[in-house]
């Protein structure tokens, strides 16, 4: 038994507290008189409530009504409304503190009682005291009514709990149904109780229960059975039983250190909780009256314990607040093998549920036996070969396992007979005869056979909190901010994640990836333990499950929810109670609920599925599901718009705003101009028009400014159209508008003079309109402005007037909107125009993981080629459609068709190495020919006999028989044939053979570097790599590899020259520091270079290699030599001798010839490390490689497995 | 009650002798076990001496007179005898036999044809007849012919075959399964299958046979170790396989051609390869005719003509 606590709030002295019946939502009320409303699941404070003068002992929800009630020191209940949050009325008639306060479950009454030494009760509906109980001599600590009967029970100081028949109070406030009593009421009614002997009818005491020998505080009923439980200033816990005529004491249960303050039973188990002074909670074997778990606070004495009506929680007041608290996980232990779940019901029985036949089996064990009473089964591990069940149950240090066989046939729950037990907090199967436990006091893992025998002992570091499956061989070391991958068997740590207290793990289908589950975080992972995405939720994740496809489904206590892996995720159901999910499979959602039964939920996965198939660019699906489903919502056109899918978006939505936007992002202005016609709105009108005119479309911009009525802008864009005739009736609308100044800016535009004079006589201007004519050579009507001006011309000096000003006249018709490339549709838009869904629809009728994955991929390596097309590297013959196909000649034997594990090889072979390995060396030798233009194999001989024989085993079996033919696999992880592959050594040994050849560099053994660096250039062209990173790169080594074996040659070929070949000498002493080797080797050559050039008089040539040495390193004995040589150069800085080679030039090297290949010159390369060669080497063989032709055809390095 | 079962007095005897601690099963004293096993009982422990390199003629001769009526059985033995102790290469007693009549009979001969042969195909026939023709076989308790039959499909690389005689154990008893022989099988069978849980599994029933006391027997031990080498260096575990050459070598057997075989495979895994030529040179001296080394050959004649094929 654990106590979990799922909530704490902090306040000074709560003395009452209850739960709401349905919300997560609990009532506490303080001593300060506040009384507050706190949302458990959450921890925030919702509300507070004050009115009552002084401390608040007690309150109570109503079962089903929006309204809760509270009693307090002021004598006062008061009845709350919890929709309005305030005091709706207060009930008075109390003469002292009021102790207890709560309501009847089905009655409109509440019952009080208080330190007047009475008990009320009252009808809220009309509030009124419908009865006081008198009785009691003393404070009455509690009282309460019945859960079904019509009783009260009652506690007072006086010592006696008192129990109470309130029948008569029922029939009397039970309104009769007509005025005509019926016989039968009328006999019921003669037979009302008897009278107390104060004459009171309405509730009489039933039994007086007398045996604490000091104050009783607290006394409850059992929610079922004929008991009462009470707690008392004389320390002890009581327990009485009821008849219909009497009630005695049963037993007592003693161990609280002092005053008892309140005790009630388990709603649902037998057991009792008490709390008290002595700053306890206790808990209590009904049955047995014995006690079986305290939790101890150190400062603060509980006040009062409730317990939630339905769910498994209990809610208890102390001095510094209110904790919510379980007192046991209820998640059942469970585990899945193949297709059964098996799990633990409430009866703590095994019990196996199968998918197939959506069927529960019998119980087939009983548990009840393994370990204590009340300890809890907290994890199942199941094992076929055996088919026995691994459990694990209690806490701490006292965590155990127990290994028990199920029985062959199940017959019902049997006890177990063969139980294999220790110590251990998690006990788990990793193979088919082993099971690993970890105890956490000592950090230890054992790894156990089936008799439970240790086999293996591996110390862990302190910090391993805990440990979770791991997949076979494996499993997970918890630690509170990491997580790590651990393979048993080599004891060595594989892989580490950070994330923080990680409580379970679930595992995808397939195996390949996980989900690591801690209270508010999920994290997603791949096997490797690299991290996929992470999610926070803000209520508590209890499990999680891959669906086949991948996608993972998890609950919260109150959903269930999925997440793709790139994160995207959404709720697909609430949830009343919570579940445990096991298994998804298509629709349905298998889950444990908290009973221990199995519960199959059926879902609608259509929403996951579409952003899958919309994140995996799989449209065929997409589309299926959109012409198939009432997909919608404001979720879904959000995701696909966030997506970069509004076109798609489009589709589902009407709202015309909606869709306009939409149509505005897609750029689908007819669409939009639609949307605009119906909302009809400015706004709407000026973002279409400004969309418009980016688009250049001038029809729906003049239709917009039209339509807002901007003449202005509607002139100026007939004026840039150079639409004369539609400038002449803005004239004529500005004028009918009678707008003088548009007008004006109209005859502007289109140069209209004559109704510009016109404009300016109405309006008097005549000065204007005469300067006008005058100007424009219009002397008549010059005169005639004069004469209706009655104004002399010679009264008027004007300025001298040139030629009148012509303005270039448009000569075509106006420009039309601006063209746009026809937009081809996408494939959305296509296909729902013509209707062409189905006919791209795989006829599977669920969507098929391996075909997503499979189409993903294809995808992806279409890309990768087309890349490859453009580097123009390909000759494009049938060796490169990047099929599964392999090429091959007429005239080659074609492939034998092997069966087994070479069957497969061979079938996934897409390298040279892939066929090499599987044993067809015809098959290899074909592909590095055309690939790579080999055509000297022996130099290979070595190679091929290693990628052949590493990956080959002889498993020895029956004496003096040959030995089985075994293999060696690149991935034994890899459960599919088609993706089989042999393993191909040397990728991991690159690194140590490069340094190998670097080695022999600096050792100055020109000829084994070489050797070295050669057969690097053997591995890599015969290799199979997994990803773009390794080929990368192999192929950045490929070329290192060519540099230095080219440096190396160079060199060599200087150091073989006779010393009167100084020219050649110079030459090849320069082109060496041509050669990209790594920094420290470079200096290597130019330190030959700048002595050689030195030496022989070549001072301009030396200074020049000595400034570059000297540019890589300026410090230690040589760059001082180096800078010697550099300064002595510099002052005379001239030839002796005239080189073939130009420091400022660009230049290859030729391999053969060792000579420059200047840029522009033509050349010829090879394909597998693409040295270049002056183009007379073409056909011979490459000297870098010794292996291909020069100039062969060849389509490059295949390595990508 | 089956004498092979869990309980039954023949389990011990029988696992010690399919794991090669001869030494104990030589042990035994016959009237430890009930009159009716003792004819097993001897079998093994001659067979084992046999195995050991031991003469076991006086031990037959004397069989032959304690079990009167089991001729054809002894002659058998005795044949098998014949052909380990003095060396001989023909045998005509196993040479007269085109059919087999009891399970024994069945396993040795095509031992037999297969080592003394080199004639894997005979040899499958004569057990595939065997179990599927010879009267009286009772096929759930005699698992041998099906464990030589499946390793001798497995040496010719057929895969299909083997695991089809395996999954037909599945409509035999449970307690057929509880069979050494029937693990054994199983263990080899999963290897071969490959993905890593297969392999722990068979891994790990190796492992648990190590826990047995080979002190008596070190040739039983350096087989399971050899076994383990093999699914070792499968599962790409390199230390580990570090330290079982380590114990092998502590061991110091003397015919190893299979251990040197895989050992090439490690050196390819673990050290780019560089004792190889050494490694060939030893097995050749010590089994010329390894497969290996044939499959070897045959590739290099292929690359020769590559080689030539190529060449401008």
């Amino acid at each position: 038994m654990k106590m979990l606590t799922k909530f704490e709030s902090k306040s000074s002295r709560a003395k009452g507290v209850a739960f709401h019946p349905k919300r997560p939502w609990v009532l506490v009320s303080l001593h300060s008189s506040t009384i507050q409303l706190w949302d458990y699941r959450m921890g925030t404070l919702i509300d507070r409530f004050e009115d009552h003068v002084g401390p608040v002992r007690c309150v109570d929800f109503h079962p089903t009504q929006p309204l809760f009630v509270s009693g307090g020191d002021d004598y006062s209940i008061k009845v709350w409304s919890l929709n309005t949050r305030k005091c709706i009325f207060t009930l008075n008639g109390h003469l002292d503190y009021i102790r207890a306060v709560s309501f009847h479950r089905d009655l409109p009454w509440i019952i009080s009682c208080s330190d007047d030494q009475t008990i009320r009760i009252w009808n809220w509906q009309n509030r009124q005291e419908i009865a006081c109980l008198t009785g009691h001599n003393h404070y009455v600590m509690s009282a309460s009514f019945h859960p079904t009967e019509d009783l009260i029970v009652s506690a007072s100081l006086d010592q006696t709990v008192r129990v109470w028949d309130i029948s008569g109070l029922r029939k009397k406030h039970s309104a009769p149904t007509s005025s005509i009593r019926s016989f039968e009421d009328q006999l019921q009614r003669q037979q009302l109780p008897q009278q107390d002997i104060f004459g009171n009818v309405n509730a009489i005491v039933k039994y007086v229960l007398e045996g604490h020998d000091k104050g009783v505080n607290f006394a409850s009923f059992h929610p079922t059975l004929p008991l009462i439980v009470s707690a008392g200033e004389d320390r002890v816990v009581k327990l009485w039983r009821m008849s219909d005529t009497k009630a005695w004491e049963v037993d007592t249960c003693r161990g609280h250190t002092s005053n008892v303050l309140c005790a009630i039973f388990h709603p649902h188990q037998d057991l009792i909780l008490s709390v008290g002074d002595d700053k306890t909670i206790r808990v209590w074997d009904l049955n047995k009256r014995v006690p079986i778990k305290q939790f101890r606070r150190e400062h603060d004495r509980f006040w009062l314990i409730a317990s939630h009506p339905s769910i498994n929680l209990f809610a208890a007041c102390h001095d510094t607040g209110v904790m919510v608290f379980k007192l046991e996980r209820e998640r059942p232990a469970h585990t899945i093998f193949a297709n059964k779940l098996f799990y633990v019901n409430s009866e703590k029985q095994v019990q196996s549920y199968d998918f197939q036949t959506n069927q529960a089996s019998l119980p087939m064990l009983s548990l009840k036996k393994i370990g204590k009473t009340w300890s809890f089964m907290r994890t199942l591990s199941y094992n076929q070969s055996d088919n026995s069940i691994l459990v694990t149950y209690g806490e701490g240090d006292s965590s155990n396992y127990a290994l028990i066989s199920l029985p062959k046939h199940v017959t019902g729950a049997i006890e177990p007979t063969d139980v294999r037990q220790g110590e251990g907090n998690f006990a788990g199967f990793i193979s088919r005869n082993r099971f690993a436990t970890f105890i956490k006091s000592s950090k230890t893992l054992h790894v156990k056979d089936l008799s439970n025998n240790i086999t293996k002992t591996v110390q862990l570091d302190n910090s391993v909190n805990d440990v979770l499956y791991g997949g076979p061989g494996r499993v997970l070391l918890i630690k509170s901010h990491s997580v790590i991958n651990y393979d048993v068997q080599q004891r060595k740590e594989l892989s580490e994640i950070s994330v923080n207290n990680v409580k379970y793990v679930a595992w995808s289908n397939d195996g390949q990836n996980l989900a690591l589950l801690s209270k508010h975080t999920i994290t997603l992972a791949t096997k490797d333990l690299d991290l996929i995405t992470s999610m926070h939720e803000t209520i508590r994740i209890k499990s999680a499950a891959f669906d086949d496809s991948g996608v993972l489904l998890y609950s919260t206590l109150n959903h269930i929810k999925y997440t793709l892996l790139n994160g995207d995720n959404g709720i697909i159901k609430t949830l009343e109670n919570t579940l445990y999910i096991t298994k998804v499979s298509q629709k349905q959602v298998y889950c444990l609920n908290r009973s221990g039964n199995v519960e199959v939920i059926t879902i609608d996965p259509t929403e996951y599925r579409f952003k899958k198939s919309l994140v995996n660019k799989n449209f065929n699906e997409v589309l299926r599901i959109i012409k198939n489903s009432n997909l919608v919502g404001q979720n879904i056109i959000a995701y696909l718009q966030k997506k970069g899918y509004p076109e798609v978006a489009l589709q589902f939505v009407e709202d015309p705003e909606t869709r306009f936007e939409l149509a505005l992002e897609c750029s689908n202005l007819q669409v939009a101009l639609e949307q605009a016609k119906i909302l009809n709105n400015n706004i709407i009108w000026e973002k279409l028009g400004e969309e418009a005119l980016n688009q250049g479309n001038l029809e729906i911009v003049e239709l917009v400014y039209q339509q807002l009525h901007l003449f202005e802008k509607l002139s100026f864009l007939y004026l840039y159209k150079g639409d004369k005739e539609r400038l002449g009736k803005m004239s004529t609308v500005a004028e009918h508008r009678g707008d003088i100044s548009s007008l004006i800016q109209n005859t502007l535009y289109s140069n209209d003079v004559q109704k510009r004079i016109q404009v300016f006589i109405q309006s008097g201007a005549y000065q204007l309109a005469y300067v006008l004519a005058k100007s424009n050579g219009l002397n008549e009507l010059a005169d005639q402005i004069l004469q209706e001006a009655d104004i002399e011309e010679s009264s008027i000096q004007l300025p001298e007037i040139g030629n009148p000003v012509t303005l270039p006249t448009v000569k075509s018709n106006p420009i039309e909107s601006w063209p746009l490339k026809e937009s081809s549709l996408t494939f959305f838009e296509s296909a729902l125009l013509t209707g062409h869904v189905e006919a791209n629809i795989p006829i599977e009728e669920e969507e098929n993981p391996a075909f997503v994955d499979a189409e993903a991929n294809v995808e992806f390596d279409d890309e990768d080629l087309l890349e490859d097309v453009d580097g123009g590297a390909w000759d494009l013959d049938e060796l490169d459609i990047g099929d599964d196909e392999i090429p091959v000649e007429e005239n080659l034997p074609v492939v034998s068709a092997a069966e087994g594990e070479i069957g497969f090889w061979l079938k996934n072979a897409k390298t040279a190495a892939g066929f090499i390995a599987a044993g067809s060396f015809e098959q290899g030798a074909t592909l590095l020919n055309k690939q790579l233009g080999i055509n000297e194999f022996e130099p290979l001989r070595k190679r091929f006999q290693e990628v052949y024989l590493a990956s080959k085993l002889y498993l020895p079996g029956f004496d003096d028989l040959p030995p089985m033919r075994d293999y060696i696999r690149s991935d034994n992880d890899e459960d599919h044939p088609n993706r089989f592959k042999p393993l191909i050594p040397g990728f991991e040994g690159l690194e140590g053979e490069l340094q190998k050849g670097f080695k022999h560099f600096k050792e100055n053994n020109l000829v084994q570097a070489i050797e070295v660096f050669r057969n690097i250039i053997y591995t890599i062209a015969v290799i199979t790599v997994d990803n773009e990173e390794e080929e990368t790169k192999c192929k950045e080594i490929l070329t290192l590899c060519r540099e230095y074996i080219l440096g190396l040659s160079i060199e060599l070929e200087r150091r073989t020259l006779s010393p009167n070949d100084v020219k050649r000498n110079l030459e090849l002493a320069a082109y060496f520091t041509r050669v990209e080797l790594q920094g420290p080797h470079k200096l290597n050559a130019l330190e030959v270079a700048a002595k050689q050039s030195f030496k022989n008089k070549n001072y301009a040539s030396s200074a020049y290699f000595a400034g570059e040495f000297l540019k890589i390193s300026s410090t230690g004995a040589r760059a001082e030599q180096i800078q010697k040589i550099k300064t002595r150069s510099n002052t005379i800085a001239s030839d002796a001798i005239d080189i073939d080679f130009d420091p400022y030039a660009e230049f290859d090297i030729c391999a053969a010839s060792y000579t420059p290949i200047y840029k522009g010159d033509e050349y010829v390369t090879e394909a597998l490390v693409n040295a270049k060669y002056k183009p007379q080497e073409k056909g011979t063989i490459c000297r870098i490689t010794e292996i291909t032709s020069i100039g062969a055809q060849a389509s490059g390095l295949r390595i990508r497995g | 009650m089956d004498a092979f079962g869990d309980s039954g007095e023949l389990y011990n005897i029988r696992n010690q002798f399919y794991t090669g601690q001869f030494q104990k099963v030589k042990a035994y004293a016959l009237d430890q076990f009930s009159q009716e096993h003792q004819l097993k009982v001897l079998e093994y422990q001659i067979r084992s001496i046999i195995a050991l390199g031991e003469d076991a003629s006086q031990l037959i001769v004397n069989g032959k007179s304690q079990f009167p009526g089991n001729e054809q059985f002894f002659q058998l033995l005795g044949a098998w005898d014949d052909l380990k102790s003095f060396g001989v290469d023909d045998s005509p007693y196993f040479e007269g036999i085109k059919s087999a009549e009891f399970e024994l009979q069945a396993v040795l001969t095509a031992v037999y044809l297969v080592k003394l042969k080199k004639d894997i195909d005979q040899a499958i026939k004569i057990l595939t007849e065997y179990i599927d023709e010879a009267k009286g076989f009772n096929k759930f308790n005699e698992l041998e012919p099906f464990l030589v039959l499946v390793q001798l499909h497995l040496v010719k690389g057929n895969f299909i075959a083997a695991n089809k005689i395996f999954l037909n154990f599945k409509n035999f008893p449970d307690s057929s399964r509880d069979n050494i022989i029937y693990q054994v099988l199983e263990s080899w069978l999963l290897s071969i299958k490959g993905e890593s849980d297969n392999i722990n599994n068979a891994f790990y029933f190796y492992d648990e046979l190590l826990s047995s006391d080979f002190d008596e027997d070190p040739q039983g031990k350096f087989k399971i170790l050899n076994v383990l080498f093999a699914l070792t260096l499968q599962l790409k575990h390199i230390p580990e396989a570090k330290e079982i050459i380590a114990q092998i070598k502590a061991l110091n057997p003397k015919g190893n051609p299979d251990f040197l075989a895989n050992s090439i495979t490690f050196e390819y895994l673990s050290n780019s390869g560089e004792k190889v030529d050494e490694l060939l040179k030893e097995l050749k001296s010590q089994d010329a005719e390894h497969p290996l080394l044939t499959d070897l050959e045959e590739k290099n004649k292929i690359f020769d003509e590559i080689v030539v094929k190529y060449k401008v």
